[in-house]
C-alpha cells in the first residue's frame, strides 16, 4: 500500500497543474503549452526563498505563486491578443527557454538543480514520509479546485466561455473580456507556480528535469484525457497518467526498461484514440446550466404576458403619422474607409431618427455592413465623424458604443454556440458583479442576486421572441431560425435605445420570417430607434420609415422608403447586380 | 519519460554511466593461463580471503535488503543492466561463501530523473532498506536528502561524488571523479609520451556552468604543470550531435591535440566531424563506449582515453581475475567493464560493513549502526591495483570528501577494435608509469 | 578575426541552412495551406532515418536505402493526414486546431518510443553511410566533404524546385488558391482535401530527405526529429502566412547560417537560448502590436 502512496502524492500535485491548465484551455480558450515554465518560476522561487531566507514552507510557496502569477502578467498581453497557434508556439518556446536558461545559470544550480532544501514543515511537523504529505496536498488541491471552480462556474466563467466563442459579440454587448482573461491567466499561472513549488518541496530538489517539456506535455495530456472544461476530468486524468508507470510495472509485471518505452506508446495511443472517438474526454464537462427557475420569479412568463420590464432608455413613442420627422439620434457625417486599395466607404452621411426604422438598401458589396462596423467602433473610419445623441463617438471602442446605448446584431448571428439560449441572453445583463473578479469572491450574495434578476429578464426576452427559455442545449445545436431568435433576444436584453440589425431575415422563411417582422415592429413600438440592412424588399417596404440607397460605398439616394422603391433607376441598380 | 529530447532533459548519462569496454572477442582466449586461477569449486574460501572477511561474523543467517538505484530505462539503460549483473554476481558469491542473503531491490531512476531519484529512495525506505548502491551521483543529487533522512548507507560506484555530493551524510563515492581526477594523468601522459605537443584545445560538454568552469580550471592547472598550454576551450551541448562549429574553431587554432571531455555518444560525433574537417589531431577523451566506435567508424581509430578503467584483459590481482572468470561463466555474453567491477566489489564493501556491525554488537537494520561500522575503517579490499600475485588490491575513501582517495587509473587507446593500455597512474597523479 | 574560419562557418551554415529550408518549406505548406499544427513532423524525419539506416546495415546501397526512407516518410505523412487529421478537421471545422495538435502530439510521443522499442532497444543510435566521405579542398583554404557537396546539391535542387513549383506551375497555383480561399477553390473544381494529402506527402518526403541525411551525418536516433522540427516551426512562423517559397528558403538559409556562425560569438551550447529567445521576443513584440501581426493559420478566416 505504501508503495502507491508516493504515486498518490504525485497525482495530487499534478492534478493541481492539470486543473489550472484546464481552466485556461477549456474556459478561457488559451492554448497554453507553458505549464512547466510557470511551474519552474514557482518551484525555483520557492527553493531560493527556502534556501536563502530560511522561511517556513507555506510562505515560500505563496511567494513562488505570486512570482509565477506576476511573470504570467508580463507576457499575458501578447498571449491574449495572439491567435491560438501563436499562443501555442509562444508558450512552447517559453517552456524550452525557461529550462535552457536554468541549465545555463549556475545560480540556479544548472543541470543538478538546487539541492539541500530543508524538509517542508506544515502545521508544526516535518513531512518525511509520502503518507505525511497526503493530507496537506489534498488540502492544497481542494483549495485550488475551489478557486478554479468559482472562476469557471460563475458569471465570470460564462464571460470567458462567451469570449472564447466570440470576442466580437461579447464586445458588442458592452463588455470587454480582456480584464477577466488577464485575471484568469494570472490566477491560473499562480496556481501552477504553487504546484511547481509543491513539486520541488516534495522532491526536495529544484531540478530542470522536474520542469522539462515532457512535464508540460504530460499535464497537457492529463487535461485532454480527462476532458477539457471538466475539472473532475483533470483530476481523474492526473491520477490515470501518473498511474500508468506503476501499473505497467507492478500489475502487468513489465520490466522497467520495457515499461519506460511502452508508457509513452500507451500515452500516444490514448491521446490519438480519445481525439478520434471521445473528444470530450473520459469525464465530459457537466456544468450546471442556468435555468429560468433560478430567476426570482417562479417559472417563465407566458407568451401573452411577456412584457419585458427592461426597456432601457427608450424614449416615448413618437407620433407616427404626422409629416414632421422626429429628431436625429445618430448623425454620421462624411465617413470614409479604405482597405488597402479598396475604397469601401466614401464620404458617407446619414442620420437615424428617434423611434424610426431606417433601412440601408443597396446591391451586394455596396458597403452596408462596413457602415455598421464603422458606426459601432468595430472599424475606425479614415475620415468623418459619428455622433450619438450629440456626442462624438468616432474613436470609441465597440464596448463603449454599446454601453452608450447603441447595439448591433450580426448577419452571421455570432451567438455564443457553447452557451444555452438563456445564458446567451443573460450575457447582455450589465454590469454584472459576478463578472468582476473582486466582487465574485467577496460579494457572493450580491452577484447571486443579480444573476437571478438577469436570468428573469433573459427568460422574459426569450419568451418575448417566442423561444422556450427552458431549452438547455447548446445554442450551436439549434436551428438557424432559433439561433436568430436567441441573437434577437440578446440584443433586446441589452436594453439599448438604438438597434442596428444586419440582415435579420436572411436564412429564414415562411412563418418564422413573419414572426420576426412582427417582432421588429414591436421593438419600434416600444420606442427603439432601429437601423436595418436587409435584402428582402418586401420586408423593407413593410418595416422602414426612411431609406438610404447605397452604391459603391456611398449614399446615392434617400427618402421615404416607398418613394425609393418606386425609383426605376435604383431598382435596376439593385436588381441588375444582385 | 523519454518523450522529447530538448534542453533540460540532457541527463548526465555518460558523466556517470559512461565507460564500457569495447567487446573484445579475442580476450576470452587469454584466460586460464595464470597458475593462481581459481576454479568455481572452492568459491567459499576464495571470496572470504579476497575480501578479507571476518569469518566469525559472516552473518549467514541474515536476510538483508539492499537497494540498487540504477538506470534501467533511458540513455543509460545499458549501464544499469551491467551494474545489476555485477551486484547480483557478488550477492550470489557472498551467500555461497556463508554470508547473508542480500536481497536486491532494483529500481529504475530513468537515467537521472530527479523525481524518480526521490521516489525510488522513498520506496527503499518503505521496504526497510538501509544499504544501497546508487548511480548518477545519487541521481544527480536528488536522492541525497532522502538518503540522509531515511538513513540509508549509500555508495555510488557509477559517478563517484562529484563536487556537489562531497561529504554528504550517508553517501560515499566509489570511483575516481570524472573528469577532474583524469587530467593529471592525461597531462603527464602528453608530457612524457608526446613531448612535442605544447598546445592543446579542450572541447567540453556542458554539464552546468560551474562544473564546466571547474573542470577547465583543473585541466589548465595540470597541463601548465607539465609545460603545456591550453589554447582553446569549446563549450558544447551535452548530449548533442553537431559539433562542427567547435571543430572548425579548433582547427583554426594552432592546437596540436584535443582533450575531449564528452560522454556517451557525443565523443563519437566529435571524432567523426573532426576527421571530416580534414584534421588528424590526436584526441584524448575521458571515457569510451562501444557506440563511439559505431558512430565514428574509422575516425575512432587511435582515440585515447584516460580514466579509472577496469582492464579485464589484464586483471591486476587474483580477485580481479576471479571476478572476470566467474562473470564470464555467469554471463557469457557480458563485457566485464568497470561498472560491473565497481558494483561487484561495492557489494563486498557492504558485506564487510555487516561483519563489522555484527562484531560491534550493532543492529544491521539500523542505518546509524551500519554507517558507524562503515566509517570505522575506510579502507577496503579491491579488484583494482595490486599485483597478479596479490590476493587483492586495496582502496580507501577520504573521510572528509567521501570520495575515493586511491584507485588505479590509466590511459588507453582504441585501435582496430582493440583496446590497449598506454599508461598507469593513481588519483592525484601518483605512481605514473608508461606501459611498454 | 580569422577570415578562413568565418568563410568556413558561413559555408557550413549554408549547408545546414539549405537543409532547413527544405524542412521549412514543407512545414510552411502544412501550417499555412493545410492548416495543421503538425507536431508529428519529427516522426517522419525519424522514420526515414531508421528505415535508411536499417536497410544500410542490411547491405542495401546507401542511395537506395535513402530513397526507401524518403518513400516511407512520404507514405506515413500521407496516411497521417488521410486517416487521422482529415476526420478531425471534418468534424471540428475551425475548432480543429486543438484536436489535431493533440493527435500530432500523441503520434510524436508514441511514435518515437515505438521506433525505439522496435528498432533501437540495444543500441540507441544506428550509423548510416549514404556516400563514401572524402574531403574536397576548395579555394581560400575552405573545404567540404563529398557528403556536404551531395547535401548541397540535393537540397539545393529540391529547394529550387519547390520555389519554382509553387511560383510557376499549376500545382503551385492550386496550392495558392486553396490557401487564400478553400471554398472558392472548391467552386472551380479543386478538392482542398486532396490538395492537403498531396501537401503532406510532399512535405513528409522533404522531411524524410532531411532525416536520411541527418542519419548519415550523425546517426539515426529515436529523438533526432525534435530539434529539426522546432527549427521548421520557427522558419514557417518567421516567414509568415502568405510567404512565397522563396521567402521561406531565405529564412531557412539565414537561420542555418546564424546557427552556425553564432558559434563564433557565443558557446554553441547556448545557441538554443538565442534561437528560442529571438522567437519568443519576436512573438512578444508581435503580440504587443509593435510588429504588425499577420496571422499564420488564420490568414483566410
Amino acid at each position: 500500500m505504501e508503495f502507491w502512496i508516493g504515486y498518490l502524492d504525485q497525482a495530487l500535485i499534478f492534478a493541481m497543474f492539470a486543473v489550472s491548465l484546464n481552466v485556461l484551455i477549456g474556459y478561457a480558450g488559451i492554448f497554453s503549452i507553458g505549464s512547466a515554465a510557470f511551474g519552474a518560476f514557482g518551484g525555483y522561487s520557492t527553493a531560493l526563498v527556502l534556501l536563502g531566507q530560511g522561511m517556513p514552507a507555506l510562505p515560500a510557496l505563496l511567494i513562488g505563486a505570486v512570482i509565477g502569477g506576476a511573470a504570467s502578467l508580463l507576457i499575458s498581453g501578447p498571449i491574449l491578443k495572439l491567435s491560438a497557434e501563436y499562443v501555442m508556439l509562444m508558450t512552447l518556446s517559453l517552456s524550452i527557454l525557461t529550462v535552457t536558461v536554468i541549465v545555463a545559470s549556475p545560480q540556479l544550480g544548472s543541470q543538478q538543480g538546487l539541492i539541500g532544501l530543508p524538509l517542508p514543515n506544515f502545521g508544526g511537523s516535518d513531512l518525511l514520509l509520502p503518507s505525511d504529505y497526503v493530507p496537506w496536498l489534498a488540502i492544497f488541491l481542494a483549495v485550488a479546485v475551489a478557486i478554479c471552480w468559482i472562476i469557471a462556474e460563475s458569471p465570470l466563467g460564462r464571460l470567458l466561455r462567451a469570449a472564447k466563442d466570440d470576442t466580437v459579440a461579447v464586445r458588442s454587448l458592452g463588455k470587454n473580456p480582456l480584464g477577466v482573461q488577464l485575471f484568469t491567466f494570472g490566477v491560473m499561472a499562480a496556481i501552477t507556480a504553487f504546484a511547481g513549488g509543491l513539486l520541488v518541496l516534495y522532491n526536495g530538489i529544484a531540478a530542470p528535469s522536474l520542469f522539462s517539456l515532457d512535464q508540460t506535455m504530460l499535464v497537457f495530456a492529463m487535461v485532454i484525457v480527462g476532458g477539457t472544461a471538466s475539472l473532475p476530468g483533470s483530476i481523474v486524468g492526473a491520477i490515470l497518467i501518473v498511474a500508468v508507470s506503476p501499473v505497467l510495472q507492478q500489475v502487468l509485471k513489465l520490466r522497467p526498461e520495457d515499461s519506460a518505452l511502452i508508457r509513452p506508446v500507451v500515452f500516444g495511443l490514448l491521446l490519438i484514440l480519445i481525439m478520434r472517438f471521445r473528444p470530450v474526454g473520459l469525464i465530459p464537462e457537466r456544468r450546471r446550466v442556468l435555468r429560468p427557475r433560478d430567476a426570482t420569479g417562479k417559472g417563465g412568463p407566458s407568451a401573452e404576458e411577456a412584457r419585458p420590464t427592461h426597456t432601457g432608455d427608450a424614449a416615448e413613442v413618437a407620433p407616427r403619422k404626422s409629416g414632421e420627422r422626429p429628431e436625429p439620434v445618430v448623425v454620421i457625417e462624411g465617413i470614409d474607409k479604405s482597405f488597402g486599395g479598396v475604397h469601401a466607404v466614401r464620404d458617407l452621411s446619414l442620420q437615424l431618427r428617434r423611434g424610426e426604422i431606417t433601412a440601408l438598401v443597396g446591391p451586394n458589396g455596396a458597403g452596408k455592413s462596413t457602415v455598421f462596423n464603422l458606426i459601432t467602433g468595430e472599424l475606425r473610419p479614415d475620415a468623418g465623424v459619428v455622433h450619438l445623441g450629440g456626442t462624438d463617438i468616432t474613436r470609441w471602442t465597440p464596448e463603449r458604443v454599446a454601453r452608450a446605448g447603441m447595439v448591433r446584431s450580426f448577419q452571421d448571428l455570432r451567438v455564443f454556440g457553447s452557451l444555452t439560449p438563456l445564458e446567451n441572453v443573460v450575457m447582455a445583463g450589465r454590469p454584472h458583479a459576478g463578472e468582476n473578479p473582486a466582487l465574485l469572491f467577496f460579494a457572493p450574495l450580491r452577484w447571486r442576486r443579480q444573476e437571478r434578476e438577469f436570468a428573469k429578464t433573459a427568460a422574459e426576452w426569450l419568451t418575448f421572441v417566442g423561444l422556450d427559455p427552458e431549452i438547455r442545449t447548446a445554442t450551436s445545436a439549434l436551428s438557424f431560425a432559433q439561433q436568430k431568435q436567441v441573437a434577437f433576444a440578446r440584443v433586446l436584453a441589452t436594453g439599448a435605445e438604438i438597434f442596428l440589425l444586419d440582415e435579420p431575415l436572411s436564412g429564414i422563411e415562411g412563418s418564422a420570417a413573419e414572426e420576426l417582422l412582427a417582432l421588429i415592429e414591436r421593438m419600434r413600438d416600444l420606442g427603439h430607434t432601429i437601423c436595418i440592412v436587409e435584402h428582402s424588399i418586401q420586408a423593407i417596404s413593410r418595416l422602414a420609415d426612411w431609406g438610404y440607397f447605397m452604391e459603391n460605398g456611398t449614399v446615392t439616394a434617400e427618402g421615404r422608403i416607398h418613394d425609393l422603391l418606386a425609383d426605376t433607376r435604383l431598382a435596376e441598380a439593385y436588381f441588375g447586380i444582385s | 519519460m523519454s518523450v522529447i529530447s530538448k534542453a533540460g532533459r540532457r541527463t548526465l548519462t555518460g558523466f556517470v554511466a559512461g565507460v564500457a569496454i569495447f567487446a573484445l572477442a579475442a580476450c576470452a582466449s587469454g584466460g586460464d593461463t595464470t597458475p593462481a586461477a581459481t576454479s568455481t569449486s572452492d568459491v567459499e574460501g576464495d571470496v572470504i580471503a579476497f575480501s578479507g572477511a571476518d569469518t566469525e561474523n559472516l552473518g549467514g543467517d541474515l536476510t538483508i535488503p539492499v537497494g540498487l538505484d540504477v538506470a534501467l530505462s533511458g540513455q543509460g539503460a545499458y549501464f544499469g543492466d551491467v551494474m545489476v549483473k555485477g551486484a547480483q554476481l557478488a550477492a550470489d558469491q557472498i551467500k555461497a561463501a556463508g554470508g547473508p542473503t542480500f536481497e536486491l531491490s532494483v529500481k529504475d531512476h530513468k537515467s537521472g530523473d530527479a523525481q524518480a531519484g526521490v521516489q525510488t529512495t522513498r520506496e527503499f525506505s518503505q521496504e526497510g532498506v538501509h544499504m544501497a548502491l546508487y548511480s548518477y551521483i545519487a541521481v544527480l543529487g536528488s536522492a541525497l536528502q532522502p538518503i540522509e533522512q531515511y538513513k540509508i548507507l549509500s555508495l555510488d560506484g557509477g559517478g563517484g561524488t562529484q563536487e556537489f555530493a562531497k561529504g554528504m551524510p550517508y553517501f560515499y563515492g566509489t570511483r575516481a571523479l570524472p573528469p577532474n581526477d583524469t587530467f593529471v594523468g592525461t597531462a603527464k601522459y602528453i608530457a612524457e609520451a608526446m613531448p612535442d605537443i605544447k598546445k592543446v584545445a579542450i572541447i567540453i560538454g556542458d554539464t552546468g556552468a560551474e562544473n564546466t568552469a571547474d573542470s577547465v580550471a583543473k585541466a589548465t592547472d595540470e597541463l601548465e604543470a607539465n609545460g603545456i598550454e591550453l589554447v582553446d576551450t569549446e563549450i558544447v551541448t551535452y548530449g548533442g550531435t553537431d559539433f562542427s562549429s567547435a571543430v572548425n574553431k579548433i582547427v583554426a587554432t594552432d592546437a596540436q591535440m584535443v582533450i575531449s571531455v564528452q560522454y556517451g555518444t557525443d565523443g563519437g560525433y566529435f571524432l567523426k566531424q573532426l576527421r571530416a574537417a580534414g584534421s588528424d589531431l590526436p584526441v584524448i577523451g575521458v571515457e569510451f563506449i562501444p557506440d563511439v566506435a559505431d558512430i565514428a567508424g574509422s575516425a575512432a581509430d587511435g582515440f585515447m582515453f584516460s580514466l579509472d578503467y577496469f582492464d579485464a584483459t589484464n586483471p591486476s590481482n587474483q580477485w580481479a581475475k576471479y571476478m572476470v572468470d566467474t562473470a564470464k561463466e555467469a554471463y557469457p555474453d557480458l563485457t566485464v567493464d568497470f561498472y560491473f567491477a565497481n558494483y561487484y566489489q561495492d557489494m563486498f564493501k557492504l558485506w564487510t560493513t555487516v561483519q563489522r556491525t555484527l562484531k560491534a554488537g550493532g543492529d544491521v537494520n539500523s542505518g546509524e549502526d551500519l554507517l558507524k561500522a562503515f566509517e570505522s575503517n575506510l579502507t577496503f579490499a579491491s579488484v583494482y591495483g595490486g599485483t597478479p600475485e596479490d590476493l587483492s588490491g586495496e582502496e580507501s575513501i577520504d573521510a572528509d570528501s567521501h570520495s575515493l582517495e586511491t584507485r588505479e587509473m590509466g590511459v588507453f587507446v582504441y585501435k582496430n577494435g582493440e583496446i590497449s593500455r598506454l599508461a598507469t597512474y593513481g588519483i592525484g597523479g601518483t605512481d605514473f608509469s608508461l606501459t611498454n | 578575426m580569422d577570415l578562413t574560419l568565418i568563410g568556413q562557418l558561413v559555408l557550413n551554415g549554408l549547408i545546414t541552412g539549405v537543409q532547413l529550408a527544405v524542412l521549412g518549406l514543407g512545414m510552411s505548406l502544412i501550417l499555412n495551406v493545410a492548416q495543421r499544427f503538425h507536431f508529428a513532423y519529427s516522426l517522419t524525419i525519424t522514420l526515414a532515418a531508421f528505415v535508411a539506416a536499417l536497410l544500410g546495415q542490411a547491405g542495401v546501397p546507401g542511395p537506395v536505402a535513402a530513397i526507401a526512407g524518403v518513400v516511407a516518410a512520404a507514405v506515413l505523412g500521407g496516411l497521417i493526414e488521410l486517416v487521422l487529421y482529415r476526420p478531425l478537421a471534418r468534424r471540428s471545422g475551425e475548432a480543429a486546431l486543438l484536436p489535431i495538435f493533440v493527435t500530432a502530439l500523441g503520434l510524436a510521443i508514441g511514435g518515437q518510443s515505438l521506433i525505439q522499442f522496435v528498432w533501437a532497444r540495444e543500441a540507441t543510435s544506428i550509423a548510416f553511410e549514404l556516400v563514401p566521405v572524402t574531403i574536397i579542398a576548395l579555394p581560400f583554404g575552405l573545404r567540404m566533404t563529398t557528403f556536404d557537396l551531395t547535401a548541397l546539391i540535393v537540397f539545393g535542387l529540391v529547394a529550387a524546385a519547390g520555389v519554382v513549383a509553387l511560383r510557376y506551375t499549376r500545382f503551385g497555383q492550386i496550392v495558392r488558391g486553396v490557401r487564400v480561399n478553400p471554398s472558392m477553390a472548391k467552386v472551380v473544381g479543386i478538392r482542398p482535401e486532396s490538395v492537403f494529402v498531396a501537401i503532406f506527402v510532399v512535405a513528409s518526403a522533404g522531411s524524410g530527405l532531411y532525416g536520411v541525411f541527418a542519419a548519415a551525418r550523425y546517426s539515426a536516433t529515436p529523438s533526432m526529429g525534435y530539434d529539426p522540427m522546432f527549427s521548421a516551426f520557427v522558419i514557417a512562423f518567421l516567414a509568415g502566412a502568405t510567404a512565397p517559397g522563396l521567402r521561406v528558403v531565405i529564412v531557412g538559409l539565414t537561420l542555418g547560417i546564424v546557427q552556425v556562425v553564432s558559434a563564433l560569438v557565443i558557446p554553441s551550447n547556448l545557441t538554443n537560448i538565442v534561437i528560442f529567445g529571438l522567437l519568443f521576443v519576436y512573438l512578444l513584440l508581435k503580440g504587443s502590436g509593435v510588429i504588425r501581426l499577420t496571422p499564420v493559420m488564420a490568414a483566410r478566416s
